[in-house]
């Protein structure tokens, strides 16, 4: 069943004279519960992708169908309300509330919706990560890979329907990038949720169900849902 | 290859970060500007009031009457004086206490005649001349170009004819500086001749002199510790604007700071606002520089390198803010001054404006200090980790579950409170100056009087010298008999009449009550006065003491021959009593009281009775009198400004006073036994010179002349119950009470047959509203009136009406003040939230990136918006209660009631304000795409 889609999706950056097609007229579609990798050279136009899909950017043209809606005709708050439940986003820089402890930043999104948390949830992510020691610790005070991971919590915290992910075993050492990487896989399978991560690497994008090739912001190979994933 | 200067970094630092320099720019201008409107119109206020002073006393500190020594070489030399002039009185017109004369150049200065109307006399024949002689000359009606014929008397010469010719019209200084002595030419001149005016034939002109203090000597310092022989001087006060022989410059230095202090508390409470809000910017400012300053500190630079690199830009800041916000302060003033010309004007002093450049440098060192010192103390890798931050972390509390904006508002209020409260601080100071004003444009304002009559006349005064006896009016005027054809006018409604009288009542027993309470007090110079408080309201200057001598303590005070004033005092009134005693074979005690004649506003009168009730028939009738018998509360000096205040019972708290004086002698319904003793008027005062010890053998003489004085009394004697007995702060319409009184009314003093002397007030009420012409036309009866009797008159309309414009005035100008600031207000809370929203929209961009929506994020910025309003409203209530536990007066703080709702809605409107301007900042974040938001720099 397809859960998001995309249309003729262009995002054009001008500067001057001269145009980038960042993302040049690119159509795809996303089943429910499927693990799509983005792979591509830098500057192939992944993570503008993956930003115009989770609607954290706005394309130049075309659309993005969520659940046969178009994400764009929606008005802020009504995207606000889809990106705290529907929608999880894991950034390659972190981007963690740097007044708020690690514990509150996984609560975030539950938080906003008013909602009251899972703890049996929240209490298993965390084990799974291996941050329960330290949550009480405000961003500042974590290394790189703690950060990525309460960054993978916190995208998780509300069990979303989609998790949108760039690059998020970027910062860490191979061992725990592929362990985070299983652990994002087993709770997306378990709870259904679809994945879409970004990832130059390929040992990364071999785990994926699907994976699309970038070049030049078009789409230079999809490789369709394979059958091993399909099994 | 060219050396990069620190200068250069600084330079692109500037250039690199305009916008948000612009709000730190703006802090310093701010800075400035207040501080030079501050300092500018308190120094207004003081330079408003000495120039209106100076109008009537001039620039002068001191003058000498007519003595020789000391020489003007000994007061040029003594080193207490530094400016010394000279006033020349040619001659007296006849006996009617009108000097001629004139003055040398320093005296022409340090006197500041000033002209109303026409020029100086520049040679002889020529005169100008005040207003009051020319009345006092029957002149009133010359005119400048007329030519007057005066004789002239000089001193110890023959009077002799001249005519001058009237130039001009002089402001009224004589009524200030009268001297009251009897002596040819020991005034200062009210009519001004030139210098070039012939000397008389025989005569000689008389010399004053006038002088300035050296800088920094008081009158006091002159009194004690100037060598010279200074008996005929008069100080002279130029914060009263009257001859003085107190301390004039210490009083003057206090009334000073009293007017500054308003100005003062404004400025520092201004100045204290924007220095926190310039540590805030900076704050702010190095915030975003962190990254930097790590990357400079790992390189090698020092602190002391960082520190110039960044405080270099507070500096280049300030050099271009200082000139625009003096010229901005400069220019508010003058607006000031073009409203309210009369309390503020507009005076540039030179030094005050070097010490406000001063005094802004310093804020902006200091205020930008703080910021930059901590910034450099940070280690060149903590400043990437923001270890300040981590540092802080230990005390930080984290609840389950959690209001994501209030959590995030409050922990970075908690970790950076500089930089996210600043501006809530500097708010709820200008909310506390708000407040200030208001209630200051509120006391002005309820402080209104409230007699409504329309004229106000000012009858003779019964000039008894002597507490038993009053003088009554001169002869052949009818005084009653004018007030009567007023009445009558149309438009009149009533004529108030307030008539007092000097009777006596007669006592088996002085009470303990009547007795005058005397404590010592220590007063700011050092010195012991004692301070004397007497509940008997009755002759002037007269002390209540005798009546408490025992004839042992007389007989020693009389052969000590009273060298102290007040000792005499006693003792003559003491014989007095005792030969009024004589003549009338009385055996009771004589208390001279204070007799009110009065038309009674019953209704206004009861919310003071303490005794008995008031039935108008009684009074009228003459059975019964009233009875003013007042609980005197007294606090001493060193508690709180030696404070005197007459109570109603229900409002005294003892433990608030010193000593409380209580009626325990009289209550309703005792019998008042009343002798009154009347003299025609014209007879000579009782000489009795008190500095002049009596010889023994003056004394029968002395004693025969009393003897005589007192039979050719008319005397009366009658009895009247006390009807009700009065007490509080009795003060309604044109009656003001102020100490022991018997109140009649006039139906009753005629009644008991007592002689009423001539009216001292009366008070004329309107029907109704009169039109301007019907104004005019009143106004020009009852002066017609007034002009046959004596009386003076006072148009209480249209004093009604100065006051009223003058009020209006002050009121606009507090209310522009006040909207200034809330536009300050509202300015430095938003400017503040846009530059934290600027620095940081990455958060932002996280959060909306997680679900959150306008409304939240709008949330993480109003707590300092909130805490601003919470913050101004408490500090003014926790001040009203300060003032009003410790007893500090320098407020009214009289309404809190209506000012703290007033506050409270002007809290709300800031916050509003600050709200729907922090929200559309944040709109116009949230209209860019997330991914714009959380890009990195």
């Amino acid at each position: 069943m397809e859960i998001l889609r995309c249309d003729h999706l262009c995002k054009t950056y001008r500067s001057g004279s001269s145009a980038v097609h960042a993302v040049d007229d690119i159509s795809l579609s996303f089943e429910q519960g499927s693990f799509t990798a983005v792979t591509g050279k830098s500057g192939s136009g992944k993570s503008t992708l993956l930003h115009l899909l989770s609607g954290l950017d706005r394309p130049t043209s075309g659309q993005v169908i969520y659940q046969d809606n178009d994400l764009f005709r929606y008005n802020d708050n009504q995207l606000s309300v889809l990106r705290r439940r529907r929608f999880g986003f894991v950034f390659q820089s972190y981007n963690l509330v740097r007044e708020l402890t690690a514990q509150e930043n996984i609560l975030l999104p539950v938080m906003l919706d008013n909602r009251k948390p899972d703890d049996a949830w929240l209490k298993r992510l965390i084990d799974m990560l291996g941050i329960g020691d330290r949550l009480e610790h405000l961003p500042g005070a974590l290394s790189g890979g703690q950060q990525q991971r309460v960054c993978i919590a916190r995208a998780l915290a509300n069990k979303p329907a989609i998790l949108f992910a760039d690059e998020p075993t970027g910062n860490l050492d191979g061992k725990t990038g592929r362990e985070v990487l299983t652990l994002m896989r087993t709770v997306s399978m378990e709870l259904g949720i679809t994945m879409v991560l970004v990832t130059h690497d390929l040992g990364v994008a071999e785990q994926a169900d699907r994976i699309i090739r970038l070049e030049d912001g078009k789409v230079a190979g999809d490789s369709g849902i394979r059958k091993e994933a399909l099994e | 290859m060219k050396r990069l200067t620190l200068n250069q970094v600084a330079r692109a630092n500037l250039a690199a970060n305009r916008k948000a320099y612009v709000s730190l720019f703006l802090g310093i201008l701010l800075a400035v500007f207040l501080a030079t409107a501050t300092s500018l119109c308190a120094w207004g206020t003081v330079r408003a009031h000495e120039e209106q002073m100076a109008e009537r006393v001039g620039w002068m500190d001191m003058f000498l009457l007519n003595s020789d020594s000391p020489t003007d070489e000994q007061l040029r030399n003594c080193g207490f004086f530094s400016e010394l002039g000279h006033a020349t009185v040619i001659a007296d017109v006849g006996e009617t206490g009108v000097s001629a004369g004139y003055y040398d150049e320093t005296g022409a200065r340090l006197i500041n005649r000033t002209l109303k109307e026409g020029r100086l006399p520049v040679k002889a024949g020529e005169m100008a001349a005040e207003l009051s002689a020319l009345i006092r000359l029957n002149l009133e009606k010359a005119e400048i170009g007329d030519t007057l014929t005066l004789d002239l008397q000089p001193a110890g010469g023959v009077s002799e004819q001249r005519t001058f010719t009237l130039v001009g019209i002089l402001n009224e200084q004589s009524e200030y500086l009268e001297t009251y002595s009897d002596m040819p030419g020991m005034r200062l001149p009210s009519l001004l001749v030139s210098p070039e005016e012939k000397s008389f034939a025989v005569g000689r002109s008389i010399v004053h002199r006038v002088l300035t203090y050296a800088p920094l000597i008081t009158y006091n310092q002159v009194n004690r510790n100037c060598p010279l022989d200074l008996a005929a001087a008069y100080a002279v006060s130029r914060e009263s604007g009257t001859i003085t022989y107190y301390d004039s410059g210490w009083e003057r230095a206090r009334r000073t700071v009293e007017r500054i202090m308003i100005w003062a508390i404004l400025g520092a409470a201004l100045m204290l606002s924007t220095c926190v809000g310039i540590t805030a910017a900076m704050e702010s400012l190095l915030a975003r520089k962190t990254q930097d300053i790590g990357m400079l500190r790992a390189i090698g630079a020092t602190r002391r390198q960082i520190r110039r690199i960044y405080g270099a830009e507070a500096w280049v800041l300030s050099a271009t803010a200082l000139p625009v916000g003096l010229l901005l302060g400069i220019l508010v003033t003058w607006i000031v001054t073009l409203i309210s010309p009369k309390q503020v004007v507009f005076s540039l002093n030179p030094w005050l404006l070097l010490l406000i450049l001063g005094l802004s440098v310093l804020c902006v060192f200091i205020s930008s200090r703080l910021p930059l010192y901590r910034a450099s103390r940070q280690m060149p890798m903590g400043v990437l980790r923001d270890t300040a931050m981590l540092r802080k972390v230990g005390s930080l509390r984290s609840r389950i579950p959690f209001a994501p904006a209030r959590r995030i508002a409050g922990r970075r209020a908690a970790l950076h409170p500089l930089r996210h409260l600043g501006a809530a601080g500097m708010t709820a100071l200008t909310l506390v100056c708000a407040m200030l004003l208001g209630e200051l444009a509120l006391g002005m304002h309820l402080s209104s009087a409230e007699d409504t009559a329309a004229f106000k006349l000012y009858g003779g005064f019964p000039d008894s010298q002597d507490p038993f006896t009053q003088a009554i009016s001169p002869e052949g005027t009818d005084i009653r008999g004018e007030l009567r054809q007023i009445s009558a006018l149309d438009g009149v409604s009533s004529v108030s009449v307030y008539t007092s009288l000097n009777a006596n009542l007669l006592m088996e027993k002085v009470p303990e009550y009547l007795r005058p309470y005397q404590y010592d007090e220590t007063i700011e110079d050092g010195s012991v006065v004692v301070i004397n408080v007497e509940v008997l309201d009755q002759a002037m200057g007269y002390p209540s003491d005798w009546m408490f001598y025992s004839p042992e303590d007389l007989a020693n005070a009389r052969s000590r021959r009273f060298h102290d004033w007040r000792l005499g005092l006693n003792v003559e009134c003491a014989d007095q009593a005792e030969i009024i005693r004589g003549l009338l074979g009385i055996t009771e005690s004589i208390v001279p009281v204070n007799v009110c004649v009065v038309d009674l506003d019953l209704e206004a009168l009861q919310q003071f009775v303490t005794d008995g009730s008031i039935d108008a028939a009684e009074l009228d009738s003459g059975r019964q009198a009233l009875v003013y018998a007042p609980t005197v509360c007294i606090r001493h000096y060193e508690k709180g400004h030696g404070i005197n205040r007459y109570l109603l019972p229900g409002e005294i708290r003892d433990s608030e006073w010193d000593k409380i004086i209580r009626n325990d002698a009289f209550t309703a319904g005792m019998e008042l036994d009343l002798l009154e003793m009347t003299l025609p008027a014209g007879y000579g005062s009782y000489g009795y010179d008190e500095d002049v010890p009596l010889e023994a053998d003056a004394e029968p003489s002395v004693q025969t002349d009393r003897n005589a004085y007192f039979q050719s009394a008319e005397t009366i004697r009658t009895k009247v119950s006390v009807g009700a007995v009065l007490s509080g702060p009795l003060a309604i319409r044109n009656i003001y009470m102020s100490g022991f009184t018997v109140i009649l009314t006039e139906n009753g003093a005629k009644a008991l047959g007592l002689q009423l002397p001539s009216p001292r007030f009366a008070s004329v009420y309107l029907s109704e509203d009169p039109s301007p012409e019907k104004e005019a036309e009143l106004e020009e009866a009852i002066s017609q009136c007034c002009m046959r009797t004596g009386m003076g008159m006072e148009n209480q309309l249209q004093v009604t009406r100065d006051y009223t414009n003058k009020k209006l005035r002050q009121i606009l100008l507090f209310a522009g003040l006040i909207l200034l600031f809330f536009a300050v207000s509202v300015f430095m809370q938003i400017s503040d939230a846009a530059r934290r929203i600027r620095s940081d929209t990455r958060m932002i961009g996280t959060l909306r990136a997680v679900g959150a929506d306008l409304k939240t994020l709008v949330g993480c910025y109003r707590l300092p918006v909130w805490i601003c309003a919470g913050l101004g409203l408490v500090i003014p209530v926790l001040f009203y209660g300060f003032c009003a536990v410790s007893g500090l007066r320098l407020f009214t703080v009289q309404h809190p009631f209506l000012l703290i709702p007033v506050l409270a809605v002007m809290a709300a409107c800031i916050a509003l304000a600050c709200t729907v301007g922090i929200r559309s900042r944040l709109a116009s974040v949230t209209r860019q795409p997330i991914v714009e938001n959380i890009r990195e720099l």
